[in-house]
């Protein structure tokens, strides 16, 4: 079933809003949606809302085999499958695009910027390594897939704990949970992906887009960094033209939305760790 | 008698329910249903547009799709669509909405087993939540044969699925029970019970399979009075909303 | 009295009224193609008809053919059973075999029926994996099991399950040796007892399958495809040879009371020793 398109009415509400400085939803142009992470009582789970938007992230472990070519890397696999749950537009079986820049782009920002040491997945190099997985479920969709999406992975691999292992010579112990506490992956940083969408002819641009504004928008542009101030990725695909200050001013702006979300997650598992 | 699961004391006993309705923005109805760690969340969309190939002139299509918590689905979660899809197409009036699409989407959230009773269960919710006609509700719950005591434990937890020598999956719809009357008088009036699904694996007489029948019957009564009990919470919030 | 307007052909009724012209035929307690309600169609078993395969077996119910063969590989252990091999069981439903399953991936009842037989064998624990341990931690047997049906009339889960059974009695695999990380296999000369092994079934699970009509509340057994598509739900009982039950399955169809169950399972119980009696002839 596709989505209809909105109906007039709304889309020039919408855009006669913007242009008055105001967004429909009463946020300011570059505020965030409330965000409330909610941890399952495994490690490794945790359901992201951000405004209307819900999406749930699972991380899992296995011990497999390295590629022959890469014997002491471990394996990241993100599966983003978009399921009708979130919306009636996603079809099993068939990607549609945005499913395409979605999984793309989790991809670039959480296994390209390397936010995860694969390296120190490697249990006895060229025969067993970690193969760790996170399920990406999308639940409900009000815009804005990419930055729940981002935000729920890397805090769900955050909060996970894989098994301890101790290797003696050609052995290997994988202790269960009762044997030994599970032990925290490696994170060598935390990337945060920041979404703009723009309008007015690229004059108005916005944080965190809902669907609404999403279905009228004229273009936008993700931007993933981490509290150290490093752009892990960029992506500007299509969409209205915009100047090189209008993307710098993007950058910025992100810079101080990655600052609050960052702390917003680390208080969380905080909190988290010390119920347990 | 402890069972593995230490939070219970009697093999009878079910973990506690939990559930919650109206969840997700963009589905027609949603439902969340737990058995204790067990958490399954449901979506309805419907009656809805549907493809011309799988267009049934007289009756809604029904469409279900099982996503699991972990990994791609893969062949067990085709079964259980097959399995929810086949139970409840004789309780939707789809005669009602022909030639539309009913889609449901089965997503687990937890897993500390019987998932299928669980995903039943978010399922019935959620069909109630989207106002889809219904001739009746439906209850599920698993029971498993433990086989080191051979006893029959309810609603087991994955930990006692390990151990289980049979695993029994049963739903009951709220509406057919026969109750024979005794041939003598020391006989007690016997409940028959009539399934509306059942799926059991794994080594087990006759006599076990008739009794896990009869013991499930029993504690799904109490699934059936909370779904009752929910709807109706829900609706009186609803009530109190539009009056207030 | 005139007579009616519209007369219709026996086939013409069936195309336009399908229930209706069943239920014309089951209310005198037989089945358009002459059977009684509660009667199987005839069946065969053939051993050993791939001879490429290391077991393999042919079961016709009626018009349902189905075709097993197993392939044993060796492989390495999972890591989490290292001295365990494993059963890849796969039913697979082509256009090969009836026009109504269409090219590309497996249906969702080719699915269903593979992971109904699968959790059939590894629950029923038709096979102690240990025995297809070759080297513990390095190298062990896996065996796939392919059935594939060649024509379809119906009730593909007694036939496949029979199939199944039939050609993993019928396996030889021939003894390896493990020298210094290589597996070494004997070949040649034909397989005797001395070179190659059989499997050591605990049990063989076989099955009867029974159609639920709702409009007449009547329980067919062993449906043929037209009973199958006009028929509201299914009930499998799986036994093995001992009278334990491996399996019960009803889906589909309104509720269905405890003593239709029970003469499913004793209708079952004298099937599933017919079809043990057929297996073991040949």
């Amino acid at each position: 079933m596709r989505d209809a398109d909105p109906s007039t009415n709304e889309r020039e509400f919408l855009l006669a809003a913007l242009k008055d400085g105001a967004r429909i939803d009463g946020r300011k142009f570059y505020d965030f949606r409330t965000l409330r992470l909610t941890f399952g009582a495994e490690y490794g789970a945790v359901e992201v809302q951000l405004g209307n938007t819900r999406v749930l992230a699972k991380v899992s472990c296995e011990v497999i085999r390295p590629y022959t070519d890469k014997p002491t890397e471990g394996f990241l696999m993100f599966n983003t499958e978009l399921s009708p749950m979130a919306s009636a537009a996603f079809e099993v079986g068939r990607q549609t695009d945005e499913e395409v820049l979605v999984s793309r782009l989790i991809e670039k920002a959480m296994r390209r910027s390397r936010a995860l040491d694969t390296e120190g997945l490697c249990i006895v190099a060229g025969e067993k390594v970690w193969s760790i997985r996170v399920d990406i479920h999308f639940l409900d969709h009000d815009g804005n897939l990419v930055d729940a999406a981002c935000i729920a992975a890397i805090t769900a691999l955050l909060h996970f704990r894989r098994p301890d292992v101790t290797v003696v010579g050609e052995d290997v112990t994988i202790h269960t949970l009762e044997q030994r506490n599970p032990v925290p992956l490696s994170i060598h940083h935390i990337p945060i992906c920041t979404t703009f969408a723009f309008f007015n002819n690229g004059e108005r641009m916005i944080v965190d887009p809902t669907f609404l504004e999403e279905q009228v928008k004229e273009g936008d542009m993700t931007v993933t960094l981490n509290v150290h101030k490093e752009v892990c990725a960029l992506s500007k695909a299509g969409g209205i033209p915009m100047e090189i200050d209008q993307i710098l001013q993007c950058t910025k702006i992100a810079v101080v939305k990655v600052a609050e979300i960052t702390a917003q997650i680390q208080a969380a598992l905080e909190a988290d760790a010390k119920k347990r | 008698m402890s069972r593995l699961d230490r939070t219970r004391t009697s093999a009878h006993q079910l973990r506690p329910f939990f559930s919650s309705q109206n969840l997700l923005n963009r589905a027609d109805g949603s439902a969340q249903f737990d058995f204790g760690e067990s958490s399954v969340m449901c979506s309805v969309i419907g009656p809805a547009e549907v493809k011309l190939r799988d267009e049934k002139l007289d009756k809604a299509t029904l469409e279900v799709v099982v996503r699991p918590l972990v990994g791609l689905p893969g062949i067990k979660d085709k079964a259980r669509e097959q399995a929810i899809r086949e139970t409840l197409e004789p309780l939707v009036l789809s005669g009602l909405h022909p030639r539309t699409g009913i889609q449901i989407v089965v997503q687990t959230m937890k897993d500390d087993g019987s998932i299928l009773a669980t995903a039943f269960n978010a399922t019935i919710l959620a069909l109630l939540d989207a106002g889809i006609p219904l001739k009746s509700i439906l209850g599920a719950v698993t029971c498993i044969v433990d086989s080191e005591t051979n006893q029959i434990l309810l609603d087991p937890t994955t930990q006692e699925l390990a151990n289980a020598k049979s695993t029994h999956t049963f739903v009951f719809d709220n509406k057919s029970s026969i109750t024979s009357s005794p041939e003598n008088k020391d006989q007690e009036e016997a409940v028959e019970v009539a399934t509306l699904y059942s799926d059991s694996t794994g080594l087990f007489s006759e006599e076990e399979y008739f009794e896990c029948a009869q013991i499930c019957y029993k504690a799904v009564q109490a699934v059936h009075g909370f779904i009752r009990t929910a709807v109706q919470k829900k609706l009186e919030k609803e009530q109190q909303q539009i009056h207030s | 009295m005139a007579t009616p307007a519209f007369t219709f052909t026996p086939s013409t009724f069936q195309k336009l009224h399908p229930a209706e012209f069943f239920r014309r035929f089951t209310t005198e307690g037989v089945r358009p193609d002459g059977r009684l309600l509660d009667a199987f169609r005839p069946t065969t078993v053939h051993h050993g008809v791939i001879s490429t395969a290391n077991g393999s077996a042919m079961v016709r119910i009626g018009g349902t053919t189905v075709v097993c063969g197993v392939k044993a590989e060796v492989a390495e252990p999972k890591l989490d059973a290292p001295d365990q091999g494993y059963l890849v069981p796969n039913v697979e439903l082509s256009p090969m075999c009836s026009s109504k399953f269409r090219p590309g991936p497996p249906s969702e009842q080719a699915q269903a029926v593979s992971e109904a037989i699968n959790r059939v064998l590894k629950e029923s624990k038709v096979l102690d994996l240990k025995d297809l341990c070759i080297e513990e931690g390095k190298a062990v047997w896996v065996l796939y099991v392919d059935a594939v049906c060649v024509a379809y009339d119906g009730n593909i889960f007694d036939a496949a399950l029979a199939a199944i059974m039939a050609a993993l009695k019928n396996v030889r695999i021939r003894k390896p040796t493990y020298q210094e990380g290589t597996i070494k296999v004997s070949g040649g000369s034909t397989a005797t007892d001395e070179n190659s092994f059989t499997l050591n079934l605990a049990r063989t699970p076989l099955s009867a399958t029974f159609a639920i009509f709702d409009t007449t509340l009547t329980i067919l057994a062993d449906p043929n495809v037209t009973e199958e598509t006009i028929s509201d739900g299914q009930i499998s009982i799986a036994l093995d040879e001992t009278g334990q039950l491996c399996g019960v399955t009803k889906i589909g169809a309104s509720s269905c009371s405890q003593s239709v169950m029970r003469d499913c399972v004793q209708s079952a119980k004298k099937r599933t020793q017919q079809l043990r009696d057929i297996m073991n002839q040949q």
